[in-house]
């Protein structure tokens, strides 16, 4: 186990160090520049000036050598745009996202979970039925449409809940302002999360529902609901815990569009900004942390395989 | 692309929904008046990063020493009065007296000094320094007299001073060295000090901005308590928050969305002129267009009012040159303009010598009428540059669209001057002082993105910047749009209106494009 764990952690290093380069490449040669240099209104000596300040007067390898320094030492130099501390902005927008695709992924589980399991042991029935509909409705349904189709119906309609930010501002800290504030956000997020774990639930608990051992279990008169917690379900969930290990890091890169239509202050937000801007050591900090959480939510998987199926083992 | 979509689906919903119920465009917010912006804000109005986002914020924290006044001409703000020396290279700034800082210190001349040092530090590259090149040095006469001294005559200075120059407190970065400005976190991202009518409350990045009345304000004590500001980066939740009522006023870039909010109880929607125009800039160094006869044909090929009917809802006006009504006495009403013609277009295509060809293209010895049109893909650019591919097919000329995103198109196109024809706009402060975006020699290196190079044009240009009367500068000016007019430094296409819509509850907010309103907020009440 030791050994395997430091096997994965050279194999991430490596995986950062490719990223990482790739991206600066990528981000540097892209046409344009920091969007402070970019205006319409910004004049040749203006613009060298900046360039100056930057650093962007350097050659590119000796720029990303720079970089590569500090990055070590977990510092990801200044924004390009209003110059704050990249640490400081990430830190204060990763947490948001943070709780913004939790209470997603959360909600993703506690729903689409039991409904998967519905929807296996009862199949072609009513309830199953409905589960799939519901799930392919949640799938097709545009995020940007859904989001607006919920705020108009619970904000501008019902006055019922708040459109948009974390909390309302100028109002002292209140877990049902808080709540208030993430319910429609949060809802959208998983809408489109929730179908994956239902049909993967369904299918991979069919499947296991088929087995001999299952049969046997039976046979030997085991009721049915130790049937499915003992045996059934946690085979099937191999190939969920997949499913999972996919979307957790794509909810911590940030839900772009939720993110915009809510005013809600994560990295998605900050990744397209940083990205129209050219706001190079922000796209860089936030390629690394994304691909941190990658790695790291993986392994993480990994590991359960072993603990979800005991023949499988590390080292 | 997104953000039509976006517009559709909303209108389309409101109109399927039929939402008139009571809860639309219900009560207005209670705890003060709350805008929308579309960023995070830099607090310092010369930092780099001090954009549209920011504007709004800081043209209430911090004075210029001057300011649009609600009769549509320059008032004074920190300055009193003004007057310029008989060879306009001296001008004198008498300061308001008694003004103070939002943390109690006395404001000076010395703060204006250390402000406009700012702007002319070369090194630093502040927001805006461009229309500030003129300016050699500022002195410090007495604690309230500040003088620029002039490298070349500026009439315009007046204006300039005005428009998101906002003096900084100089005790604020006191032990800040110079290139450290810009880095100076506490003041430019946490606690600003202005001399303004709201002062910094509380801010939240990503969420939102409050800001509390300043009961010393000179320009009489605001009578709503707080001002907020909220980040909401997408138009659609910005339209859904303001029929919720979380938001006081909001401004509508995109005509196709005043539908949303017109009509409804307790929302006036209004619009005002403003000191902007579009245009179809030629490049009048390709062979292409440095005949007269060729811009003025492509100005008589577009039927701007179809355009503006149908395409902008009727918020914009057939603009006659550069220099918009908004100006008042600068302004000639009396100039040559284009209707759309195509006969009259297609004959001085052919005077110009342009037939057409078997394909209907026009042609000059062999050369095919072809050029590609640069344009940025924000607001309505795309299917505006299509609108100007047809209108010009119509009349035999060729066009390839070259649209970009922003950022690529200022550094690939706008920039290097690599273009044909490029679309775009220029909103300029209230003056009609045109010469950053015209003169000659702003052609490499300036505004002139045209890269119009004409003598008489020049010399006028110049002379409006040396006339130290204002009869002198209206007579000037006023034969500048003649010859603009004929000659087509820019194919100016219109006149966009300011487009705004707010509570019934908010009074007080002058007849002026908003960006000056917010100067006034002090006036503005909540019914």
């Amino acid at each position: 186990m030791g050994r395997y764990l430091v096997e994965r952690a050279v194999q991430a290093v490596v995986v950062l160090l490719v990223v990482s380069t790739l991206t600066f490449l990528m981000v540097s040669l892209a046409p344009g520049g920091p969007e402070i240099m970019m205006t319409m209104e910004s004049t040749p000596d203006q613009r060298e000036a900046l360039a100056r300040q930057l650093g962007l007067d350097q050659p590119l390898a000796v720029r990303y050598l720079k970089w590569i320094g500090s990055a070590l030492r977990a510092d990801f130099g200044r924004s390009f745009g209003d110059r704050r501390k990249v640490n400081e902005v990430i830190l204060e927008r990763l947490p948001n996202t943070l709780l913004l695709s939790g209470t997603a992924l959360v909600l993703s589980i506690l729903v689409g979970i039991p409904a998967g399991i519905v929807s296996a042991t009862r199949r072609y029935t009513l309830s199953d039925h409905t589960v799939t509909f519901f799930s392919f409705i949640g799938v097709s349904i545009p995020a940007f449409w859904f989001a607006i189709l919920l705020v108009l119906l619970f904000t501008v309609h019902l006055s019922w809940l708040p459109a948009s930010g974390m909390a309302t501002p100028g109002a002292p800290f209140s877990l049902v302002n808080r709540l208030s504030h993430l319910v429609l956000p949060a809802t959208v997020l998983a809408t489109a999360t929730l179908p994956n774990l239902v049909r993967f639930m369904r299918s991979a608990l069919i499947e296991e529902l088929g087995q001999d051992y299952v049969r046997t279990a039976r046979a030997k008169g085991l009721p049915n609901r130790l049937v499915l917690s003992r045996h059934a379900i946690r085979n099937a969930m191999i190939p969920v815990v997949t499913v999972l290990g996919v979307l957790i890091p794509r909810l911590v890169g940030g839900a772009v569009i939720t993110e915009t239509i809510f005013g809600w202050p994560g990295m998605g937000q900050l990744a397209v900004s940083s990205t129209i801007g050219r706001d190079y050591p922000m796209v860089m900090a936030i390629t690394v942390v994304v691909a941190v959480v990658v790695i790291v939510s993986n392994l993480l998987v990994d590991l359960a395989y072993g603990w979800l199926d005991p023949r499988i083992t590390y080292g | 692309m997104r953000v039509r979509m976006f517009a559709l689906a909303l209108v389309g919903l409101l109109l399927i929904t039929g939402l008139h119920g009571p809860a639309a465009g219900g009560p207005a917010p209670a705890a003060g008046i709350v805008f929308p912006i579309v960023g995070d804000p830099t607090f310092n109005p010369w930092h780099p990063r001090h954009f549209v986002e920011s504007i709004f914020v800081t043209r209430v924290l911090f004075n210029g020493l001057t300011k649009w006044g609600k009769d549509s001409r320059w008032v004074g703000d920190l300055a009193e009065s003004w007057e310029v020396s008989a060879d306009g290279l001296t001008w004198t700034f008498k300061l308001r007296r008694g003004v103070k800082w939002h943390d109690g210190r006395d404001f000076t001349a010395d703060d204006v000094k250390f402000t406009y040092d700012i702007v002319l530090n070369p090194r630093l590259g502040a927001t805006g320094r461009a229309a500030f090149t003129n300016i050699r040095e500022t002195r410090v006469v007495d604690p309230y007299t500040i003088q620029f001294v002039m490298s070349a005559p500026q009439a315009s200075i007046v204006a300039v001073v005005g428009v998101n120059a906002g003096i900084l407190p100089r005790h604020a970065f006191t032990g800040v060295a110079p290139e450290n400005y810009w880095t100076h976190d506490a003041f430019n991202k946490r606690m600003p000090i202005g001399t303004g009518a709201y002062k910094m409350k509380e801010y939240v990045s990503g969420a939102y901005v409050t800001l509390e009345k300043n009961p010393a304000y000179f320009g009489g004590t605001p009578a709503v308590d707080t001002i907020t500001f909220k980040v909401l980066p997408d138009v659609n939740a910005q339209i859904a928050q303001f029929l919720a009522g979380d938001l006081t006023l909001l401004f509508i870039d995109n005509p196709a969305l005043v539908r949303a909010v017109q009509g409804r109880p307790n929302v006036e929607v209004n619009t005002l002129p403003q000191n902007n125009f579009y245009y179809l800039a030629p490049n009048h160094r390709n062979a292409l267009f440095q005949d007269r006869r060729v811009r003025q044909a492509m100005l008589h090929a577009f039927d701007r009012p179809a355009m503006i009917r149908g395409f902008l809802e009727g918020f914009a006006t057939p603009a006659s040159s550069p220099l918009t009504p908004v100006l008042r006495n600068f302004f000639n009403p009396n100039v040559k303009t284009y209707e759309f013609d195509r006969a009259r277009a297609r004959q001085l295509l052919a005077e110009a010598g342009w037939q057409p060809g078997a394909d209907g293209v026009l042609t000059k010895g062999g050369q095919r009428f072809r050029f590609s049109l640069a344009y940025p893909t924000v607001q309505y650019f795309e299917p505006l540059a299509a609108l100007v591919q047809q209108y010009l097919r119509a009349v035999g000329i060729e066009t390839v669209l070259d649209g970009a995103d922003f950022n690529t198109f200022v550094s690939q196109r706008l920039l290097p001057r690599r273009f044909d024809g490029l679309l775009g706009w220029w909103i300029m402060p209230e003056d009609p002082d045109f010469f950053n975006y015209a003169h000659s020699s702003a052609a490499e290196r300036g505004f002139n993105l045209p890269m119009y190079n004409n003598k008489e044009a020049d010399e006028l240009m110049e002379a409006g910047r040396r006339a130290t009367s204002v009869a002198e500068r209206e007579r000037i000016y006023k034969r500048l749009q003649e010859l603009m007019a004929d000659d087509l430094p820019y194919l100016q296409l219109w006149w966009p209106s300011e487009i705004r819509a707010w509570n019934r509850r908010l009074k007080g907010v002058p007849p002026i494009h908003l960006r000056a309103a917010f100067q006034w907020v002090n006036e503005w009440k909540l019914e």
